[in-house]
């Protein structure tokens, strides 16, 4: 048994070490200089001469502040939208019958598996077409009709007891009134959850905003950490992990203060199971 | 059998509908059929674009590139699955254990890396995967590993992208398991003990049949997730190379459609990738379903 | 404070996740309006890739009054796929923007009417630019005798080394006056040891994945990828021929070369700690040496010509370059082609960028300045602009095509199993060249077709 749980920690401290260190390493590699990052070997944990002179470039060479403002900007506005639309619609699924409602069900759950991959070039035309290249709203807008979005919030909201709907119309609510008051504070956790969830792809996206957003202080964070970063400083490797760590430290401290939700938001997924 | 509400305006359901419906058919539908109409047609340079019927399949047939890519995205999506998900039952099972000391915190380390994007490790990694001078060398080194060409060796680079994605997402199928785990009754397990199943029994018995489909769900994820492999190859391997070493079918797409302008033959490509993880979906939900009965 | 702060929160309907995401949404939407209220789009933008250049056009435009509105901006690599989309979609297009040799044919491709580029041919004769350059420099430019950018820059290439490494194993520089002579040296430098290590020696590193120094080697002997008339010569005798040598030099008992490590970093190390004989560099690529190797090689290198094919033949090649462009839809050309000219042709910028980037001007008559006799400490006080335009005149040309981008990636993709031994060069090479003109003959036949389907 003695075994055992030596072997379990010991398994548990080998993971947990490889999960960090990439961390660490990044850490502990922008505040180096660039001569220590570039010397041989493994290097020091801590840095020989450590220097904040990586971030204070990060933020004089490069509009880095507007970037992180942006990237806060498009992800939040995405989480909201989508959360939105998909209660709405899944909502309108769940607590009514009408003519089309099998019709509509089905397109969605037809059209949920289709990989991005075959929507890629007929979306940016579209895109082109509409004036939203170079906006964010480009970048909003094709996500937010989210199909799994809406199944998961039909599920959800099916399990809200009519007889609630049904008291709130005796008081004379209207059905918007209803939606918003009676029926949203009954499914919190899943709102969290999805606007995480969310939150955290818009926040990582990389291939549509390269493609859609032009004017470099219109950037996301991806891009700008990718290109803009990586371009003034091609071998300025210490200023790159800067921006690198800057770019995911909010969604750390995030993730800490709502693990909970964090990881219902991840695992929305396998509800269906 | 429901019946609509008295008072419920039977406009009501549309009017809920109407935003996704809107988006959707502007952002899914609409494009799902000009994609069609795209896939017919080719274009040299910004000012030739004529329609070419099924040219665009019957040159994607004989492309050997786009055939490679596809081959090293297969790679990619099985390196994945046998990569991360033993990996991530066996942590799962670490954590589930009922006496473990600091069990939030282990979970917590372990499924931090699921949070950061692609972009920004492939910026953070380029340097830890040197072939003389980066750190991974020179700590495999210390064990007599001999130094790999991380990032360069044609042979190497898709491995080194599957590792990448075995750091990235082991959490993430650690965390479906850990429900799965948590959704098996106890009883199963003390009834298998009072049998006298041994740990490993218990496992084959009660653990195994109780996470199948977690993990069914999860291979079909990695399967779809794998297809639309961009970030990685285009940032830490350089735009999918050294040659076409890490081309994967969404690179080659991004790179004919959008760089060299074919968006004809760019969308003739997505819907043949589509219809091949359409067949590697149907199997794969076979091959599970047998599994589970 | 707090709780009531948080019992309110509690009041919002869907919960305190979203009215978090709600006031961030909020503030950084302001944010983002006031930054998009205050700033005005550029009369007159420049885009280029390279940082130095980005800094000192610049720095250069900031100087002259009557430029001041211009922006210059520096993308990246990231350049390349925001100008494609941007000619793609004719929006935001720069009105100048400096390309790559190898991405432009990318859009010379298709009838010469639809080139995205303003044709610079006419300007280039009347002004009489093609007398004043090395002239070889436009071909990369050029489709169909129409030339669509201009360049400033030679880039001869030379050997680095580290004199006191080469005088140990015995040789003066002017030993080693052809490749022969070279790997001979070489094979004396090797030592064995395996890559991460710091035992191992090699001649110097060649790629076994890519085949630009292949290339570059392929040029100096006189051939090429594409002859003058755009049809593909790289399965020549030549051609094969070089390959073949080129792997002898990584091949042999010992090698007279190493493959080539996974950064320029790694590589300026490993010639500091001795283990590589020699780098090849481009002049561009002295510059960044300077930078990003300083703390390495500072003070302890010379620059030497390379070997020669043949005894007397020529000792330099070249690799890279950049032309500015000016694109047709994004307004009127003749300011654009002034400033070019100003960035490109104009004596203080040309001296100014031999300064920063080490990079030996087109125009010959700025060989003269004083610039170029200066010694560099760096180089052990080496005057290597000398070095670089004796060297000047010797740089074989490198014809252009509209595939070019094309046939780098198709000689990439089947390099390695050339260097591994798993294709023969000739075949290789046989197969790039069988691919690329199939691939010309296809747009050809589109071209054709919808210029008789256009007609009415």
């Amino acid at each position: 048994m003695r075994v055992s749980r030596l072997a379990t920690y010991g398994l548990l401290i080998l993971a947990g070490g490889l999960s960090l260190g990439p961390f660490l390493w990044m850490l502990s590699g922008s505040f180096k200089t660039q001569a220590e990052l570039m010397q041989p070997g493994l290097g020091r944990v801590i840095p020989a001469a450590p220097t904040t002179a990586n971030y204070a470039r990060l933020f004089s060479q490069v509009p880095f502040l507007t970037y992180l403002v942006n990237t806060a900007f498009v992800a939040s506005v995405t989480a909201l939208l989508t959360t939105l639309v998909s209660a709405l619609g899944g909502y309108a699924l769940a607590k009514y019958r009408f003519r089309g409602q099998g019709a509509v069900t089905t397109l969605v759950l037809g059209t949920m598996l289709l990989p991005g991959v075959v929507l890629l070039a007929p979306l940016f035309r579209v895109t082109l077409a509409l004036g939203l290249i170079d906006s964010f709203w480009g970048l909003v807008l094709p996500g937010a009709a989210s199909g799994f979005g809406v199944l998961i919030m039909r599920q959800y909201l099916g399990a809200v007891p009519d007889a609630l709907l049904d008291s709130g119309r005796l008081d004379g609510a209207g059905e918007g009134r209803i939606f918003w008051s009676i029926v949203l504070p009954l499914v919190r956790p899943i709102l969290s959850a999805l606007v995480i969830f969310t939150f955290l792809g818009a926040w990582n996206a990389y291939l549509w905003p390269m493609i859609v957003l032009r004017d470099e202080s219109n950037y996301l964070l991806t891009v700008a950490v990718t290109n803009v970063v990586a371009a003034i400083h091609q071998q300025e490797y210490g200023v790159a992990l800067g921006g690198t760590l800057v770019s995911i430290a909010p969604i750390i401290v995030l993730f800490l203060a709502l693990q909970r939700e964090f990881i219902e938001g991840l695992t929305l997924g396998a509800v269906k199971q | 059998m429901k019946r609509p509400w008295r008072g419920a305006p039977a406009a009501a359901p549309w009017c809920f509908l109407a935003p996704f419906l809107a988006l959707f058919a502007t952002f899914t539908l609409y494009p799902l059929a000009y994609s069609v109409y795209l896939a017919l047609r080719q274009s040299v340079g910004p000012g030739v674009d004529l329609y070419v019927g099924g040219d665009n399949f019957a040159r994607l047939l004989r492309d050997e590139v786009f055939w490679g890519a596809l081959g090293r995205t297969a790679y990619f999506a099985a390196g994945s699955i046998l990569g991360q998900l033993p990996l991530a039952l066996g942590l799962a099972l670490l954590v589930n254990q009922r006496r473990l000391w600091l069990r939030g915190l282990w979970r917590t380390t372990l499924f931090l890396p699921v949070l950061v994007g692609a972009a920004f490790i492939a910026v953070g990694f380029r340097l830890i995967f040197g072939v003389q001078d980066g750190v991974l060398n020179q700590l495999l080194g210390r064990f007599g590993v001999p130094a790999l060409d991380w990032l360069r060796d044609p042979d190497v680079v898709l491995n080194t992208l599957v590792l990448t994605g075995v750091w990235m997402f082991t959490g993430f199928n650690m965390v479906y398991f850990l429900a799965g785990l948590q959704g098996i009754p106890g009883e199963l397990y003390e009834a298998a003990a009072i049998d006298g199943a041994g740990p490993w029994q218990r496992f084959r018995a009660v653990t195994l049949p109780g996470i199948w489909p977690i993990a069914a769900f999860l291979i079909t994820a990695s399967t779809i997730g794998s297809f639309g492999l961009f970030d990685l190859p285009w940032v830490l391997t350089d735009r999918g190379g050294p040659g076409r070493a890490s081309t994967t079918v969404m690179v080659y797409l991004y790179e004919r459609g959008f760089l060299a302008g074919d968006i004809g033959y760019a969308a003739a490509m997505g819907w043949l990738v589509t219809l091949v993880l359409l067949i590697i979906a149907l199997v794969q939900l076979r091959v599970t379903r047998a599994r589970a009965d | 404070m707090l709780r009531r702060l948080l019992d309110w929160a509690d009041e919002f309907p869907p919960g305190r996740v979203p009215l978090l995401l709600l006031v961030l949404a909020l503030a950084s939407g302001t944010a983002v309006a006031v930054r998009q209220v205050r700033s005005a789009p550029p009369r007159f933008s420049v885009w280029t890739f390279v940082h130095l250049a980005g800094e000192e056009f610049q720095q250069r435009l900031a100087a002259d009054p009557a430029h001041a509105d211009v922006e210059v901006r520096n993308l990246g690599t990231a350049m390349f796929d925001r100008l494609a989309l941007a000619v793609m979609t004719r929006t935001e297009l720069p009105n100048l923007v400096e390309i790559e040799q190898s991405v432009i044919g990318r859009y010379l491709r298709g009838p010469v009417e639809h080139i995205p580029f303003v044709d610079l041919t006419e300007r280039l004769e009347r002004e009489g630019w093609f007398e004043r350059c090395v002239p070889a420099r436009f071909a990369r430019y050029t489709v169909g005798g129409r030339t669509f950018g201009l360049p400033h820059d030679l880039h001869p290439m030379v050997l680095v080394y580290r004199p006191d490494v080469l005088a140990e194993l015995g040789y003066r520089p002017e030993d080693l006056a052809t490749w022969d002579d070279w790997c001979a040296a070489a094979r004396r430098f090797y030592r064995p040891g395996a890559l991460g290590t710091r035992t191992w020696r090699r001649g110097m590193p060649l790629s076994t994945i890519e085949g630009y120094t292949y290339l570059a080697l392929l040029w100096q002997r006189g051939g090429d990828m594409f002859d003058a008339t755009g049809e593909v010569t790289l399965d020549s005798p030549l051609a094969v021929d070089t390959l073949e040598r080129y792997l002898a030099m990584l091949g042999g008992d010992p090698p007279a070369a190493g493959p080539a490590l996974s950064s320029m970093i790694e590589d300026f190390a490993a010639l500091s700690r001795g283990q590589f004989l020699g780098l090849l560099a481009a002049d561009w690529m002295l510059a960044v040496m300077q930078k990003d190797g300083r703390t390495l090689l500072e003070g302890r290198v010379q620059i030497m010509p390379l070997p020669a094919w043949e005894r007397g033949g020529r000792r330099t090649t070249t690799v890279g370059g950049t032309a500015l462009c000016i694109p047709k839809d994004a307004g009127p050309p003749d300011r654009a082609w002034e400033i070019a000219k100003l960035l490109y042709f104009d004596h203080r910028s040309l001296v100014e960028r031999f300064r920063t980037q080490s990079i030996v001007p087109l125009l010959r008559a700025s060989w003269t300045d004083p610039v170029f006799d200066e010694p560099a400490p760096f180089f052990q006080n080496q005057r290597i602009g000398r070095v670089l335009t004796e060297l000047a005149d010797e740089v074989p040309p490198v014809h252009g095509s509209p595939y070019m981008a094309e046939g780098y990636k198709l000689l990439d993709a089947v390099f390695a199993d050339v260097t591994a031994g798993r294709v023969t060069p000739r075949a290789a090479l046989a197969g790039v060249a069988a691919e690329l003109r199939a691939r010309m003959a296809r747009d050809r036949a589109a071209v054709a077709r919808a210029r008789a389907g256009s007609a009415p």
